[in-house]
């Protein structure tokens, strides 16, 4: 068992305008020059969006204009809570999650982030398919029917 | 440490399949080049590129060599991730203050 990681931040802006910058702006403040699949090729992506509704893509524009999706937004609640896949170029069984939960603190927000699903890659052992169920289905069938409920 | 190269080697479609197919269980050149509509050598000079980028063990099992996936590298990209959260949210905590600074001037400055 692998621990999910876990961060959090206290940002001086109201839950909805937190969640309006992280996610609808991300662009304007992701390092782009250090993390992302460009950086990889020691270039500066020249962008990231994330499309604002269930199933959408997190996509990077690469510094030659490729996009890439880096995952799929899977909870989209504006001023409360954020997740995705996150896979990047992994395999789809591969794939972990990100969620970002947004909380009135004080005059701020509390910004919580969870990345967790560590343990979905497969003992050499275990077959293809038995990963396909749990990545796929489980992104699918639990994810979107708690983003639904 | 940085994961991008790993994710780099994975940008191929057809070494993206290799690492599928050996999600299976470990598995000789040979046996991958039937798999694959792509010649011995070119299914090699893949799995070179993951085996460098440290994604893959390989073992010699006779005159042969076994590539198997390499299990501790969930572990080092949640290390990596981990590392990649702390600079992001850096990042984000800076942008919130800007933002929340010039919400503040725009209350602040007359109207006039």
């Amino acid at each position: 068992m692998i621990d999910p990681i876990e961060k959090t931040l206290v940002v001086p802006l109201t839950p909805d305008r937190a969640f309006d910058l992280f996610t609808n702006r991300m662009a304007s403040w992701w390092p782009l020059d250090k993390h992302s699949l460009s950086a990889g090729e020691g270039k500066v992506a020249r962008s990231v969006a994330i499309a604002p509704n269930v199933g959408g893509d997190v996509t990077e524009v690469m510094h030659d204009g490729t996009e890439v999706v880096w995952g799929k937004v899977v909870t989209w609640q504006p001023g409360k809570s954020f997740a995705m896949t996150w896979q990047l170029d992994r395999p789809a069984d591969e794939v972990t999650y990100l969620t970002i939960t947004f909380a009135a603190a004080g005059d701020g927000t509390r910004v919580t982030l969870i990345h967790d699903g560590w343990d979905a890659i497969p003992e050499p052992a275990q077959g293809a398919r038995t990963h396909y169920a749990t990545g796929w289905e489980f992104v699918l069938c639990d994810r979107f029917k708690s983003a639904a409920g | 440490m940085s994961y991008e190269k790993e994710l780099a080697a994975l940008a191929d479609p057809t070494r993206q399949a290799i690492v599928q197919r050996l999600r299976a269980g470990p598995q000789n050149v040979a046996r991958l080049a039937q798999d694959f509509p792509i010649s011995r050598p070119a299914v090699s000079q893949h799995l070179k590129v993951l085996s460098d980028a440290g994604l893959l063990d390989v073992t010699p099992q006779g005159n042969r060599r076994l590539y198997a996936l390499n299990p501790e590298k969930m572990r080092q990209l949640r290390d990596w991730m981990n590392t990649l959260w702390d600079d992001a949210l850096d990042a984000f905590a800076l942008a919130a203050k800007d933002l929340a600074a010039q919400d503040l001037a725009k209350e602040t400055s007359p109207d006039d």
